[in-house]
């Protein structure tokens, strides 16, 4: 009998190690990769907003270019511009819903100029705005695999804090799962960049 | 969305069989070899993977995922510079994009890959001159990273060809005055001393006959000198590059 009990702590005792061993380094290894791709996510939307300027001039030098289009625009980036968030409250629903409405927004107003824009042959073969034209697009995409890949590293962080045996590193650690897109509002508001 | 993402990781890959891989069969043999060729070359003086991929349809992806994850699913280019460019053409969709490898979104930008999208290609495609649009765009492509200017829609060909040629005989001749100069140091040294100093004279020569042959195998080709490269490209395959999603799209 003394010697089942001194069997069963030997092993207690050698899964024990064994978690400890293997565990301990799963949970940060994965927040960093979600931090990673966070600030990639950040980046492109950045890049975005950094374009914005260049594209409010250009455009605004046509005559008689409606105002309000590009004043919502203007609007929704300064928005944009104030909503970040910062590795340590990616587990904030509110400040992700914030985040993700203010660039929402610009998303729409930006697919709303390019739609404006459609009535200006001159404008459309200006080649500046053809070049902001292309890198806008290009950085919607960008935006596009960023998001496809936080959501990607969330999906890893956030299984490894709900399941076993990781979920007790998680639990010693004091970690939420992070929150990730919503999948909708994203695509409701990719804007169609025709050529 | 979680639907969708699982769907498309499900959809499998077609496999990487070499640097051209035309599964919409468009490029006739003879074309497919010499751009596979090319693109070997390329490869072998920059470090830079370029793979030309046609498929006969997307099966209803957007293009710039299906590009994406082919780039990534292929890992074009070298895992730490990430230098790999992707061409897809979509026959049926009428859809066709260069992938950008992260390392090379500064030379290939979004607007340049845009303007050889819409330049070069797609007029080509549009007259139903696919081969030589798909060959013209590529060629525009290592124009492009090699620093080059864009070549113009019409003379796409060849825009290297007098600088190459000027290239080789400046080459030519330097070798003729280095081979003159150690020719001329050796009689010297041997009308000076007689034989004393032969063996010094002959080490000059050799130096001279050394470089000479050094710098006509960089010229000659690279036959030998690397084993994945030349004309076969039997072991060809993705290096660990990444792309973020650069570049350009376009239709016809």
């Amino acid at each position: 009998m003394g010697l089942g009990t001194k069997k069963w702590l030997l092993i207690i005792g050698a899964v024990l190690v064994l978690f400890f061993v293997t565990g301990i380094n799963t949970i940060p290894r994965l927040d960093e990769g979600v931090n990673a791709s966070w600030a990639q996510v950040e980046n492109q939307y950045q890049r975005r907003i950094d374009l914005i300027p260049n594209l409010v001039e250009t455009v605004k030098g046509y005559a008689n270019f409606e105002k309000s289009t590009l004043t919502d625009v203007i609007n929704a980036r300064a928005n944009a511009t104030k909503a970040t968030i910062s590795p340590d409250m990616l587990n904030n629903p509110e400040a992700m819903k914030n985040f993700e409405q203010a660039q929402g927004q610009l998303s729409s107003a930006l697919s709303r100029l390019m739609v404006v824009v459609e009535k200006y042959p001159d404008l459309k073969a200006n080649e500046q705005f053809l070049s902001l034209q292309s890198q806008l697009e290009g950085t919607e995409n960008r935006i596009a695999v960023a998001r496809k890949d936080y959501i990607e590293t969330v999906r890893g962080y956030n299984t490894a804090v709900r399941t076993f045996p990781t979920r007790i590193w998680a639990w010693i650690y004091g970690v939420q799962p992070k929150q990730t897109f919503a999948a909708k509002a994203g695509a409701e508001n990719a804007p169609v960049v025709k050529f | 969305m979680v639907l969708v993402e699982s769907a498309a990781a499900v959809t499998p890959f077609p496999p990487l069989t070499g640097r051209v891989v035309d599964n919409a069969e468009i490029l006739s043999p003879q074309t497919e070899q010499t751009l596979t060729q090319k693109l070997s070359d390329y490869e072998h003086d920059t470090n830079n993977q370029v793979v030309v991929f046609t498929t006969p349809s997307l099966a209803g992806q957007p293009i710039a995922d299906y590009s994406n994850s082919l780039f990534r699913h292929w890992k074009i280019g070298q895992k730490d510079k990430d230098n790999g460019v992707l061409l897809v053409i979509a026959a049926q969709d009428h859809a066709l994009r260069i992938e950008v490898g992260y390392g090379l979104e500064g030379v290939l930008t979004d607007a340049l890959a845009q303007q050889i999208i819409h330049t070069i290609i797609v007029p080509n495609f549009k007259a139903g001159q696919m081969e030589q649009g798909i060959v013209a765009g590529t060629e525009a492509i290592l124009a492009v990273l090699g620093g080059n200017e864009l070549p113009a829609a019409k003379n796409n060909k060849q825009t290297g060809g007098p600088w190459i040629f000027i290239g080789f005989i400046v080459l030519w001749l330097w070798i003729s005055v280095l081979m003159m100069r150690a020719r001329r140091a050796t009689q010297r040294l041997r009308n000076r001393t007689g034989d004393t100093s032969n063996a010094l004279a002959e080490m000059i020569e050799d130096t001279a006959k050394t470089a000479i042959v050094l710098s006509s195998q960089n010229n000659g080709g690279n036959y030998g000198s690397r084993d994945t490269g030349g004309g076969s490209d039997d072991r060809f395959s993705g290096g660990g590059g990444n792309s973020g999603g650069g570049g350009a799209s376009g239709r016809w």
